[in-house]
């Protein structure tokens, strides 16, 4: 004989039922959700991790700047014949017309040291001599170091000078224009002085693009920053300290010349729209998966290279949306980084295969 | 009923579970299903926990970079006293090692607020163990460290790293000195220069009447202040006061000072007449006669003095020669200017008769690079004499001396100018402490004071005993393994800003040696005065003042503020203009201390979190990094 339920243990086992279906829905929606969550997580993890890395490959390569396989990338190797852009090479860039000065040889030599005991890198300039309104009541040190062999120092330092040390500062006017401001503080050695007697306007004192304002009052094109007050020879610590120099990334051709001979005010006295005008000028920004799907987050990769207060600095960002909330998060960070004279010598010259940028052996 | 029994025990076969077998397997289910539930949030904290091992990758790579890279200065600052307890630099706060260099507000590490980092759990407690031994956990600007102004890069947006907190584990370590308080060596002049002069107030040192020399009409930088002449005595060689400034017995005054006032063909042949005269002086000059080329070695086989006697005489006669290219003609300097002997008044007998001597360009040249060659070739040769400038036209850092604490002799004390506190230093040792403390000299600003200053007035402290440490003692240049100077860079995940009071909590202690602190001056009518004197330059100083002195509140109204009010007007920020934290008065006292709190997020906005101060929040152990804590302050380019 078969007897049915009782209403009790019908009861029973509807609730128990009910506990079952129900715990079993609360546990499906849970792992759902922490499964979706968790996904989401790993997914913008994943993608951020990508943006780091990316960062940090741009930082030791350089290829957002000069790419050396894409010769449609390579925004930064031109010049206009006198003033060059960062990854020009020197076969083109420094290749002045005299081959030897002082009795040495007048090209970038990367072998060179530049020792601090050899004499050949000894400043002679006279370094309490200001450029605007001097009278040379010390002299004419122009007499022992120049760039010129024979510049003319006018009536008041009697006419056509001989100096003897002329190899320095042609060195550094190289540099200067070859590579501009940046590259200029990257390859002078950390103690360098920033100055040079002579320039297009004068052969009488220090040159203006180094220490000085120009006549017209044109701010912030000079390598000094600093105005009359204090247009001394100085080292890149206050060279840099109120002005910072910056590789350009977002201009090209003679923009992009002239943006390679410009201090950024982020100093003392700036404000936000010269860190706008820094963040235009020097921040490259590319999207580190351009072709996600839809629910992927939107992460973009930032990378700016300067030097501010004789700190050479690789300031990367790493910025993702949520496609969820819309939200933006950053990481930003400075890191460790491959310098200009490191990703040139990463390049070949065009020229030459068996040399880098610099002139040195080339070694893939 | 067997049957009947057996038909039931046959039916009792095939029953179903009983309810205790039900409520058992439910049980087993339900364990089951909480178990698969518990690994959901373990995922889930998994990935939270890769996410930031990416920020504290990230943030490690940055202090690493920070540190090596960041510029060592810290201009504009008094580093010289009497005793070192009377400036600032003496302490930790410009100290080698990466906390003390990076725990800036520039360089983006920051104090957690103590009364934060004390509610932090963590694995073996280890968070507290660290605060126990003295040191700070740390938390991180939200963005990073640009060294731009702080307050021109606007407010930061909202940022998961600054969750992460950490601090340095490792063994305490002795650093070196980086400013010696009593003469900061390396001291830097143009070569060829004049005897070193400088300006000032009324420091002791400038208030010696034999040795003030106002100048007036100085050019530019120098204008409308008054100029004395400091190498003379700083420098132990009081013939250099007649290259400076001299006179002979008609009244015609000859010298630096002269041609700097007159600079006219005849003053710079007056001024070329004294430093023959300081040539003469010391024994030589017939040796530079007719030379076209500079000299590579030194005139004769002269000792340690004869030296520094050669490099200043090159130095003046290169500067005051050179001044003849500005007044006389080529074709006449080419052919040679007649300079006749002098004689001074008051001046000492020269060791060797002087003559008339013709200079000429080729001459001039000569002497400019005979002077570039001995300065180099002694500042190679002498690092630890400091009786001559080091030339400006080459700074290196091989030229820093070596310099540390000796902290196992008794050490030096006294008071704090203008209290009666009782101070303490330790005594200092170099590595050639012999040649130191036999050729250091006087410091710039305090030259009428000897090193050490046994001055009733400016005592340096060292009592009856020895001034120096023991030289034994000195570790600096002594060979290490590399786990002596390994530390390890610490970092957890604790969502600390999600306490109601982690914009309000006050900052954590902030070292005395911060203070940027004037040493005593004449003028100085109290403590206070040293503490008012300096202006604080943000673009200057970084070694000095609250690490989180730009996110400091300036107002103790923020307490009382609403939630997500603007509190902008009440961040001490760096705008160049009011500076919140300067002066003995208690709210710069406050602000000076992060008294009040700080925008600890940086929105500019008052912010409070959900939990409340009473609730410990446990910290998650991200990740470790091993590092290489200098003990001498270097850069890397």
């Amino acid at each position: 004989m078969r007897r049915a339920f009782s209403l009790i243990e019908t009861c029973i086992a509807i609730a128990l039922g009910s506990v079952i279906a129900g715990a079993a829905l609360a546990c499906l929606r849970a792992a759902s959700s922490a499964i979706a969550s968790a996904n989401r997580l790993a997914t913008e993890n994943s993608c951020m991790r990508a943006g780091f890395t990316a960062a940090l490959d741009e930082a030791d390569f350089w290829q957002a700047v000069d790419r050396a396989d894409d010769p449609t990338r390579q925004r930064l190797r031109g010049g206009d014949g006198v003033r060059w852009l960062p990854f020009a090479p020197f076969s083109l860039s420094f290749a002045p017309t005299e081959s030897q000065i002082d009795g040495l040889p007048n090209r970038w030599t990367p072998t060179d040291p530049w020792p601090a005991h050899d004499p050949r890198y000894w400043f002679r300039g006279n370094l309490a001599e200001h450029t605007m309104s001097t009278d040379n009541r010390w002299g004419y040190y122009e007499n022992f170091t120049h760039l010129e062999a024979a510049p003319d120092l006018g009536p008041g330092g009697s006419g056509i000078a001989s100096p003897r040390h002329r190899w320095l500062f042609n060195q550094m006017e190289g540099l200067k224009n070859a590579l501009g401001y940046y590259g200029l503080c990257e390859y002078l050695p950390a103690n360098a002085l920033y100055a040079v007697y002579g320039d297009r306007d004068s052969a009488v004192g220090w040159s203006h693009e180094w220490s000085a304002p120009t006549p017209q009052g044109i701010e912030n094109n000079y390598l000094s920053q600093r105005g009359a007050d204090c247009d001394l020879p100085r080292g890149d610590y206050v060279l840099t300290m109120y002005h910072l120099f910056a590789l350009p990334v977002n201009a090209s051709g003679a923009a992009a010349l002239a943006e390679t001979r410009h201090g950024l005010l982020t100093g003392r006295d700036s404000n936000s729209a010269h860190v706008a005008a820094f963040e235009t000028h020097a921040r490259w920004t590319e999207r580190t998966l351009a072709l996600r799907p839809a629910h992927w987050p939107d992460v973009r990769m930032s990378v700016a290279r300067y030097v501010a207060h004789g700190r050479f600095t690789t300031q990367c960002a790493v910025r993702w949306l949520s496609p969820v909330t819309g939200d933006a998060v950053e990481l930003s960070f400075t890191t460790l980084a491959t310098s200009l004279r490191g990703a040139r010598q990463q390049r070949v010259d065009p020229g030459d295969p068996s040399r880098d940028l610099d002139g040195g052996t080339y070694q893939p | 009923m067997v049957a009947g029994s057996g038909a039931r025990s046959g039916h009792a076969a095939k029953r179903g579970f009983t309810l205790f077998e039900i409520a058992v397997s439910l049980a087993i289910a339900a364990t089951a299903v909480t178990s698969v539930m518990l690994v959901f949030p373990a995922g889930m904290k998994s990935q939270t926990m890769a996410r930031y091992q990416i920020y504290a990758a990230a943030k490690a790579l940055e202090l690493v970079d920070g540190y090596t890279a960041f510029h060592t200065a810290n201009p504009a600052m008094d580093s010289e006293a009497p005793a070192p307890w009377m400036v600032s630099s003496t302490y930790g706060n410009l100290a080698p090692d990466l906390e003390h260099r990076l725990a800036s507000f520039r360089f983006g590490l920051f104090p957690l607020p103590i009364d934060l980092a004390r509610r932090i759990d963590s694995d073996g407690d280890e968070i507290q163990r660290i605060l126990d031994d003295g040191a700070y956990l740390y938390y991180s600007q939200p963005l990073a460290t640009t060294g731009f102004k702080e307050t021109a890069v606007g407010a930061a947006p909202p940022n998961e790293a600054q969750r992460l907190v950490f601090a340095v584990v490792g063994h305490a370590q002795q650093n070196a000195l980086t400013h010696f308080p009593w003469k900061n060596w390396p001291y830097y002049v143009p070569y060829p220069s004049p005897p070193a002069h400088g300006h000032g107030a009324n420091e002791p040192g400038y208030s010696k009447p034999a040795n003030r020399t106002p100048v007036a009409g100085m050019p530019s930088a120098f204008r409308a202040r008054t100029v004395f002449l400091w190498e003379d005595l700083g420098c132990e060689d009081p013939d250099m006061r007649f290259v400076f400034d001299a006179a002979d017995d008609t009244g015609t005054a000859y010298g630096y000072r002269d041609h700097l006032k007159t600079h006219d063909r005849a003053s710079a042949e007056r001024y070329c007449r004294a430093a023959l005269w300081y040539l003469a002086r010391k024994g030589f000059g017939a040796e530079l006669d007719g030379i076209t080329a500079g000299l590579t070695d030194w005139v004769g086989a002269p000792d340690q003095a004869g030296r520094r006697d050669q490099v200043r005489a090159m130095r003046f006669l290169a500067h005051a020669a050179s001044c003849l290219t500005a007044y006389v003609p080529r074709g006449e300097l080419d052919a040679g200017v007649a300079l006749a002997p002098v004689a001074f008044v008051g001046a000492p007998a020269t060791a060797i008769a002087m003559r008339n001597v013709v200079i000429t360009s080729a001459n001039i040249a000569a002497y400019h690079d005979t002077c570039l060659d001995f300065a180099m070739r002694f500042a190679s040769r002498h690092p630890y004499d400091w009786l001559v400038p080091r030339p400006l036209n080459r700074q290196t850092m091989m030229d820093f001396p070596l310099l540390q604490w000796d902290l196992f002799t008794a050490p030096l004390s006294g008071t704090i100018p203008h209290t009666a506190i009782r101070a303490e230093q330790w005594r200092p040792i170099a590595a050639d402490t012999d040649t130191l403390s036999r050729s250091i000299g006087r410091g710039f600003q305090f030259m009428n004071l000897d090193v050490p200053s046994t001055d009733p007035a400016w005592p340096s402290g060292a009592g009856g005993a020895p001034f120096w440490g023991d030289p034994s003692r000195f570790t600096l240049a002594e060979p290490f393994a590399p786990s002596e100077r390994c530390r390890q860079l610490v970092f957890w995940a604790v969502d600390w800003q999600a306490w109601e009071d982690f914009e309000t909590a006050p900052s954590a202690p902030v070292d005395a040696g911060r203070y940027p602190l004037s040493a005593p001056f004449l003028a100085a009518t109290g403590f206070a005065s040293l503490m008012e004197r300096f202006r604080f330059m943000d673009w200057q100083q970084f070694g000095y003042r609250n690490p989180e002195k730009t996110l400091a509140f300036t107002n103790p109204s923020v307490a009382t503020a609403a939630t997500g009010s603007d509190v902008a007007a009440f961040i001490a920020g760096n705008d160049n203009v009011a500076v919140h934290d300067r002066g003995a008065t208690p709210v710069a006292m406050s602000v000076f201390s992060g008294r009040w709190g700080a925008d600890r997020n940086a929105n500019k906005r008052l912010d409070r979190g959900p939990v409340p101060r009473s609730q410990r929040l446990r910290a998650s152990t991200v990740g470790r990094f091993n590092y290489y804590d200098l003990r001498v302050m270097g850069e890397i380019r």
